[in-house]
């Protein structure tokens, strides 16, 4: 009976332990054009979280018709800190990025995480948008206004940018 | 004894021994409290026993000549020889055994085993879903950190976190189920005491376990909305509000 208790604690510790090392990663290649040219991610950005594959094509899974449909995404990127640069690294943390419509009203604001990223599941309200990106008082903005706020469909090496949202 | 103790203190710790003194005394203090306000079954004028059961009021037997009443009945006082040879009953003659009350007393001592038993089971599964609680709080706080304040999103914590509080729904409601459901024997008036506190601070951890639960079901399905971090410190807080109810209780019934 008391072995059978220390071996009872001892099965579900060892649950527990598991449970906190088995975060399960995502296959970016699944997706058609979800890997927007990057190269293979590492093994922690696959971790289905909000750091998750920097610079690829977030809303190509994040959408209703697709493997992320729980979450999605109506505005999704992630800023760098140069304009052509791996994917895997370079992201830059806590820069502003406000999404403004036509008139540039702001209609949301988010900020990067550790990776870079930024998203969000907000419904937004335009025709036309445009971004905008602050940090340390170092601003950048969209020259042309756009249709939609996938950004990485356009940031990435072979997209209509020619390269990823960055602020030097 | 108690003395004893006191001038042991005072004697080896000549400038602690006064707050030595005054813990010792608020120990005794809080101890007796507990001693007197201890339940136990108690007899209300309301609820008598069956026939069957000797009445101990009846077992101080009155001296005739201050008696008027129960002339007739045996006093076992007024024996000839009781005053000389001490061969006097205290207790009155049994009445007659009913196969009612035999049943009625019966079916107390079995209601009485079965509550003793259930209640055992809700100290134990009360102690572990203390300490399953506590741990669902530290994996909660540190997902809270992971993902809320550091911004590290690794994502480690939520399975655990999630686990952990499944055990501890599942232990609580378990254990709730076993005190409300256990017999109750003997009736007994509600009162302000510490079963009362007890009750009262569970059941306001059972209403934060609930919305606990609700909390944590919307704030993960918020995930990129901007009302999500508040909702999660929200859920946060009131994890900390129900543990403290749930302790609040259980001190309450040890003391």
């Amino acid at each position: 009976m008391r072995n059978a208790k220390r071996w009872g604690i001892a099965v579900c510790m060892g649950a527990l332990w598991i449970s906190v090392g088995c975060v399960e990663g995502v296959d970016v290649n699944k997706t058609e054009g979800a890997s927007a040219g990057c190269e293979e991610p590492t093994e922690e950005l696959t971790v289905a979280q909000a750091p998750m594959l920097p610079g690829r094509d977030c809303i190509a899974c994040h959408k209703p018709d697709s493997s992320a449909h729980e979450l999605p995404w109506t505005a999704a990127g992630t800023v760098y800190d140069r304009k052509d640069g791996p994917c895997n690294e370079g992201g830059v943390r806590d820069v502003k990025v406000e999404i403004m419509d036509e008139n540039r009203k702001v209609l949301i604001t988010l900020t990067t995480n550790r990776t870079g990223n930024f998203f969000t599941a907000e419904p937004l309200s335009f025709q036309k948008m445009i971004a905008r990106i602050s940090k340390d008082n170092v601003v950048k903005e969209m020259p042309h206004p756009v249709s939609h706020a996938n950004c990485a469909a356009c940031h990435q090496a072979k997209g209509f940018a020619k390269g990823h949202i960055y602020l030097p | 004894m108690s003395l004893m103790l006191v001038r042991k203190v005072i004697r080896r710790w000549p400038v602690r021994g006064p707050v030595g003194v005054c813990a010792l005394s608020l120990l005794f203090l809080v101890g007796w409290v507990g001693v007197l306000r201890a339940e136990g079954p108690t007899r209300q004028p309301d609820s008598p026993l069956p026939a069957s059961v000797p009445s101990a009021a009846a077992a101080v037997s009155v001296p005739s000549s201050a008696s008027s009443s129960s002339s007739g009945s045996a006093n076992p006082a007024e024996s000839s020889g009781a005053e000389t040879d001490f061969s006097f009953d205290l207790l009155p003659k049994a009445p007659p055994k009913t196969p009612e009350g035999v049943a009625q007393v019966q079916e107390i001592e079995r209601k009485s085993r079965i509550r003793r038993g259930m209640l055992r089971t809700h100290l134990v599964l009360g102690i572990a879903t203390m300490a399953t609680m506590a741990a669902t709080l530290v994996v909660g706080q540190l997902n809270y950190q992971d993902q809320f304040v550091n911004g590290d999103f690794s994502g480690r914590y939520e399975t655990p976190h999630f686990v952990l509080g499944l055990g501890a729904t599942t232990l609580f409601t378990a254990n709730a189920a076993l005190a409300l459901f256990s017999p109750d024997p003997y009736k007994k008036k509600y009162r302000l005491d510490t079963v009362m506190v007890h009750r009262i601070a569970e059941g306001l951890a059972a209403a934060g376990m609930v919305t606990q639960i609700a909390l944590g079901l919307v704030t993960s399905a918020r995930v990129g909305r901007l009302d999500q971090p508040n909702l999660a410190l929200a859920h946060l807080v009131t994890g900390y509000a129900t543990y403290a109810f749930m302790a609040t209780g259980t001190v309450a019934h040890f003391f």
